[in-house]
């Protein structure tokens, strides 16, 4: 039966991360256990109660209070105590499991982050799966329903008693309707009837539900993107100085517009649903009048037992109710949960290789491109076209080209970030690919263009580590040209980045950051843009320290940084035209000398 | 107290408003059926019993037992139907109120909006209105509308039990209060540790943002910030965790203390029925009055929980209040005109300016742009060149001292006509999720052929042209699927595009060829007399290059305007400029040039 499929599936996820804390589960079964009888507790003694006073056996009354009112505190405080704990085991466990499934990305071949239909089912996998079930959420919810399954399993056993009570009256049509089989009929036909109808209610709006999900979702990001844009200071100095509220008012007028619309169907599918259950529970509880009242009429059961098969009934049907829309619930859970936790068991495309690298602190690491050209995934255009250089060892290159012309995209694939479409890339002589991915990529400290700093205490993206060797980042620190902010580590605890800094200042913390990697192989990718003239020349100046015996790569647009480069490499549409010392290049009338004098002339 | 009840109407007034009048009726009915619900879920069973309990006309008994269940169920059935609706329509009516707030805050006052204030008092309002189910206008309603509820419904349980003894009111009134103390001891500690939980809340979204946005792609592989990242994630989860195991035990005391008052209240209370059973009151009546003595108890723990997320919620709901009380950008009107004249002369009188007190960006600065110079800023990060320009504008107003146009005060006139006067090429990339027409365009008049000349000027007409749609492509994917991003210099030349579009006659660059290779670069230098004919112009750069096609420079340093006069005047004067110059053309100079 599906139901059970549900329960499989839930057990199965639940037990999954059963290793991350031990004591969950069994905190669970003992919750569901206590939560699921106590409820019933006035229930059961009701009946006693009410029979002994009305039959003025006022000692047995009190007997059966007295055990009613100790049971019950005694529960109390018992599932009180254990949901407690319970609570706080399952939210920390799922709070590592988010955490497993948060980092995932990270480490994931770059070449799938980069594809936005990854990421993007990604995300969406893992929103669904924050806000409408995860970990905590689904042990927590499975926990009650097997509480109320124990509740209905007893209430049932209660209600079959009601059934098998015969009448004492001797005709009449009572005493039929009250005879234990008819009333079964009755009763099982009542609940039948409500079952059904109800199934087919919420199957129904389930279905149209399912087809306006990803329209929310999509709705809900859409949102998230206004949102964002009111946030960007950028924007909105800029649309007071070109007046473009109308095109925003516009924007957001019908994002608004069709979220709401879209808001409003699933919201009146989800008042079918309650609606449904309200009047199927006020069906119920008619019946349950009617029906208990005929036994009490046919004298099969006392009047003092009468609230108490009252409440049994009614009570059944809640829990019914209960367990059938958990179970629900569950179902979509496990849906969400299924969907992100088939994305951990993909594998990082990038991860070949067994090969370790060799420490050597000759930083003898030769690399080289044989006949290399590569295209994006997704598009038809090489970006590089039969390239083929080897990078002089223990020396400053330059890599200069007009915009497009493939520098980042050469520095990508030597990373290991991509992989050429044709040729081969090799280190010392061996093909990277054979490399140890995370080896490989050791020896590399690279500062991009876009780096990216965290909103974290300064040292720790310096080290890109929580725990790191304070005198070390000092020190890199100070060579990059950030001495001055060192007295703010002494001073104040805990500065963190944020926009506080400079774009001059932040470039120095990416420089640092590459210093403190200390890796063989250093890659410089316009590591002066955002710097003032005074702080350009002192990292130029520092660049013979910085880099010392190391095999550097430089890509810039100041021409002026290929100065105290000792070899250039020229690109233009994907193809390597040009390679020499700046002399040599000046020479004769290159492609070089253009780029050049373009930027020199005003400085003459 | 009376502030709370200004800002409760206030919120339902606005529901009103949206949804319409008739739902002061809804309400009304829907606290009438809490009252009839209440009542007849006690008395209900308790006729029952009585009416089962007759030796009269079994037919009749039948019929009267059917009748009351059917007064019960409805009266229950009604009630529930009409919070589901009230819930379902205040989560539509707060996401509709979300829009308003957010079409608001992008025509608030730039000074105010980049405020610390302004962005704390956002933070406030979006959190009334866009930040989930649980807090703001959504949740304030609801809880008022279940305090009514529960109100009314402990009203009848009081009076019913009153009918009992006196006494017993008051003993249940005081076991329930004795865990009303406790709970209302935990809720100041959830207070006081909100901040902190907040933040930590806060950090966790922002690393979880981190790990979702592929910026962090390349730094994150060669770094391996994996580890770091979650190193960082365990550092918050255990902050979080041992925030929830003392919460949990805080709650589990005022339970335990729960349970005990219970004990006591059972204990009096069902002994004193048994008395006055004993004594000759009905069955029927002993049920009615043990429905009371059980049922108390929810309904006070309901109003305490009704209570306390009330007081949660004001507060936010009233910051909401008054961030919809600020005056629009387009309704600022200044009491001085535009000047008419063609030609602008700005002058800067003692002029200084700060974000924070007592931290001037900008110091006592005087100067004199007249129409048609073209000046370079140039200076050190840091220096103000960016606020200067800023204040230029009218983006900002100065702390102390004053700016004249044409001899008036710009602070008196009115902001949407004085923006009129300016364009701005800035370093950063604002493109509106719009089509490339619009993003140029923006709020100005559609003129064909003055559109075609900015695509052409700023470089991107062969680009433009290639284009299926042409300019009526639309740019980033945000909301439309086949929307198109650019590449960074594409963007920049995009902004170009807008700023020259615009018919202004001052126009001001902010390092506008940041992205652009050195052939790019130079070209833009080579258009720029074009660009500036008959404007005054202002260039921001690093790059003194560019300084020598300015008649014009102004070096800053600390707030300051340090040297003035054109390249050849300060590099004589060997100040700071020529330094700087002499940096940047180092390596420029041939070997034997270097000094």
């Amino acid at each position: 039966m599906k139901q059970l499929k549900v329960h499989k599936k839930a057990i199965q996820l639940i037990l999954r991360f059963h290793h991350l804390d031990q004591s969950l589960v069994p905190l669970m079964l003992l919750h569901s256990l206590i939560k699921g009888v106590l409820p019933l507790l006035p229930i059961f003694f009701t009946g006693s109660i009410l029979n002994n006073l009305i039959g003025g056996d006022i000692n047995n009354a009190i007997i059966s209070i007295g055990w009613l009112i100790g049971l019950e505190v005694v529960l109390q405080i018992g599932e009180s105590i254990v949901r407690n704990q319970f609570i706080v085991h399952s939210k920390a466990v799922g709070r590592e499991v988010e955490r497993i499934l948060y980092t995932y990305p990270l480490g994931l071949d770059y070449e799938s982050m980069e594809d936005s239909s990854v990421m993007e089912e990604f995300t969406t996998a893992l929103m669904s799966f924050r806000y409408r079930s995860n970990y905590s959420k689904l042990v927590q919810d499975y926990g009650v329903l097997l509480s109320n399954i124990v509740s209905f399993v007893i209430l049932i056993i209660l209600i079959i008693q009601l059934c098998l009570q015969t009448p004492k009256v001797s005709s009449g049509i009572l005493s039929i309707l009250a005879t234990p089989v008819v009333f079964i009929c009755l009763l099982l036909g009542s609940f039948s009837i409500f079952l059904v109808a109800l199934q087919v209610v919420l199957s129904y709006s389930n279905r149209e539900f399912e087809k306006n999900f990803t329209l929310q979702v999509e709705s809900e990001e859409q949102l998230m993107s206004c949102l964002k844009m009111c946030l960007d200071n950028d924007l909105i100095k800029n649309n007071h100085i070109f007046h473009s509220y109308s095109i925003i008012r516009k924007l957001f007028d019908h994002t608004f517009k069709k979220t709401c619309a879209n808001y409003k169907k699933i919201i009146s599918l989800e008042m079918i649903g309650t609606n449904a259950r309200e009047l199927g529970n006020g069906f119920i509880s008619i019946v349950a009048y009617i029906l208990v009242g005929i036994k009490v009429l046919a004298k099969a059961i006392t009047v003092g037992e009468f609230i108490q098969y009252i409440q049994g009934i009614i009570q059944l049907n809640i829990m019914l109710s209960l367990i059938l829309s958990k179970q629900n619930e569950i179902s979509e859970c496990v849906v969400y949960f299924d969907k992100i936790l088939n994305f951990l068991n993909r594998k990082n495309k990038f991860e070949t290789g067994t090969i370790p690298i060799e420490k050597r602190d000759d930083y003898k690491y030769e690399l080289a491109f044989e006949h290399v050209s590569f295209k994006y995934p997704n598009s038809n255009e090489y970006i590089l076209k039969d390239v083929t250089f080897k990078l002089n060892l223990h020396n400053k290159s330059a890599l200069v080209g007009a915009n497009g012309s493939g520098k980042t995209t050469l520095i990508k694939l030597l990373c290991r970030l991509y992989e050429p479409t044709e040729g081969v890339i090799t280190l010392n002589g061996v093909d990277i690919k054979k490399y140890n991915y995370t080896e490989y990529l050791s020896l590399f400290s690279v500062v991009f263009q876009d780096f990216v700093m965290l909103d974290l205490p300064i040292e720790e993206n310096i080290a890109c580590k929580k725990e790191f060797d304070k005198e070390k980042v000092k020190k890199c620190l100070h060579r990059a040209g950030l001495s001055n902010i060192e007295h703010r580590f002494d001073e104040v605890e805990e500065e963190k980045e944020g926009s506080k800094f400079s774009g001059g200042q932040k470039q120095k913390m990416a420089i640092a950051r590459a210093l403190y990697k200390d890796a063989p192989i250093v890659i410089l990718d316009e590591p002066t843009a955002a710097l003032d003239p005074m702080s350009e020349f002192d990292i130029y100046e520092r660049l013979n320290d910085l880099i010392g015996e190391k095999t550097c790569l430089y890509i810039s647009h100041r021409m002026s940084s290929c100065r105290f480069c000792d070899d250039i490499i020229v690109l233009d549409k994907g193809e390597i035209v040009e390679r020499g010392n700046h002399n040599k290049l000046l020479s004769n009338n290159s492609y070089y000398k253009k780029m050049w004098e373009a930027q020199a002339k005003y400085y003459a | 107290m009376k502030h709370s009840l200004n800002t409760i109407i206030f919120v339902w007034k606005r529901f009103l408003k949206v949804l319409g009048y008739k739902y002061n009726v809804i309400i009304a009915i829907y606290w009438i059926f809490c009252g009839l619900s209440a009542y007849f879920t006690l008395f209900v069973p308790s006729k029952a019993i009585k009416v089962l309990q007759q030796r009269t006309n079994i037919d009749n008994q039948f019929i009267s037992l059917v009748i009351w269940s059917f007064v019960l169920v409805i009266s229950v059935t009604v009630r529930s139907r009409l919070y589901n609706h009230m819930r379902i329509y205040t989560f539509y009516f707060r996401v509709m109120e979300g829009n308003n707030l957010l079409k608001k805050i992008v025509e608030l006052p730039y000074t105010y909006v980049s405020s610390k204030k302004g962005k704390e008092d956002f933070g406030n309002s979006r959190a009334a209105v866009l930040q989930g189910n649980e807090i703001g206008i959504e949740n304030l309603i609801l809880m008022v509308l279940s305090l009514g509820e529960n109100i009314i419904s402990i009203m009848i349980y009081s009076i019913l039990s009153i009918s009992l003894h006196p006494a017993i009111f008051l003993i249940l009134f005081i076991t329930n209060g004795i865990r009303m103390i406790k709970d209302i001891q935990n809720s100041k500690w959830q207070k006081l540790s909100l901040n902190q939980l907040e933040k930590t809340h806060y950090e966790v979204f922002y690393i979880n943002s981190i790990c979702l946005d592929n910026k962090i792609g390349k730094d994150g592989r060669l770094y391996s910030m994996k580890d770091w990242i979650n190193g960082q994630f365990s550092f918050l989860n255990n902050k979080l965790n041992s925030y929830d195991k003392d919460l949990q035990k805080k709650i589990a005391w005022a339970e335990y203390i729960g349970s005990f008052g219970n004990l006591i209240k059972n204990i009096i209370c069902y002994g004193y029925l048994v008395y006055r059973v004993s004594n000759g009151m009905e069955i029927s009546q002993f049920v009615l009055y043990l429905g009371v003595i059980n049922g108390v108890s929810s309904y006070t723990q309901r109003i305490f929980y009704n209570i306390q997320e009330v007081i949660k919620n004001v507060p936010i709901c009233a910051k909401y209040q008054e961030y919809l009380k600020n005056p629009l950008l387009v309704d600022i009107k200044g009491t001085i005109e535009i000047p008419k004249e063609v030609e602008y002369i700005y002058e800067f009188q003692n002029v200084s300016f700060g974000y924070e007190k007592e931290k001037n960006v900008i110091s006592h600065l005087n100067l004199t742009i007249k129409s048609g110079e073209k000046i370079a800023l140039v200076g050190e990060n840091g220096a103000g060149k960016t606020t200067l320009v800023n204040l230029l504008i009218g983006l900002i107003q100065p702390t102390e001292g004053k700016i004249l146009l044409n001899g008036k005060d710009i602070s008196k006139m009115t902001p949407t006509e004085l923006y009129k006067i300016t364009k701005v090429v800035s370093q950063g990339v604002s493109v509106l999720p719009a089509t490339i027409k619009e993003n140029i365009i923006c709020g100005d008049e559609i003129d064909e052929k003055r559109l075609h000349q900015a695509i052409k000027d700023a470089g991107l007409d062969e680009f433009v042209s290639n284009l299926p749609r042409k300019e009526d492509t639309m740019l980033t994917k945000l909301f439309d699927k086949d929307g198109i991003e650019l590449s960074g210099g594409q963007y920049q030349r995009l902004m170009l595009a807008r700023a020259l579009y615009k018919d202004a006659n001052v126009l001001i660059l902010d390092e506008p060829t940041a992205a652009l290779d050195p052939i790019a670069e130079a070209s833009l230098y080579e258009k720029y007399n074009l660009f500036t004919k008959g404007k005054t112009s202002i260039f921001i750069s690093h790059r003194l290059s560019s300084t020598r096609f300015c008649d014009r420079i102004l070096f800053m340093k600390d707030g300051e305007i340090i040297e003035d006069g054109n390249h050849k005047e300060l590099m004589n004067q060997g100040g700071e400029y020529k330094k700087m110059f002499d940096t940047q053309a180092y390596y420029y100079k041939k070997e034997e040039q270097r000094a």
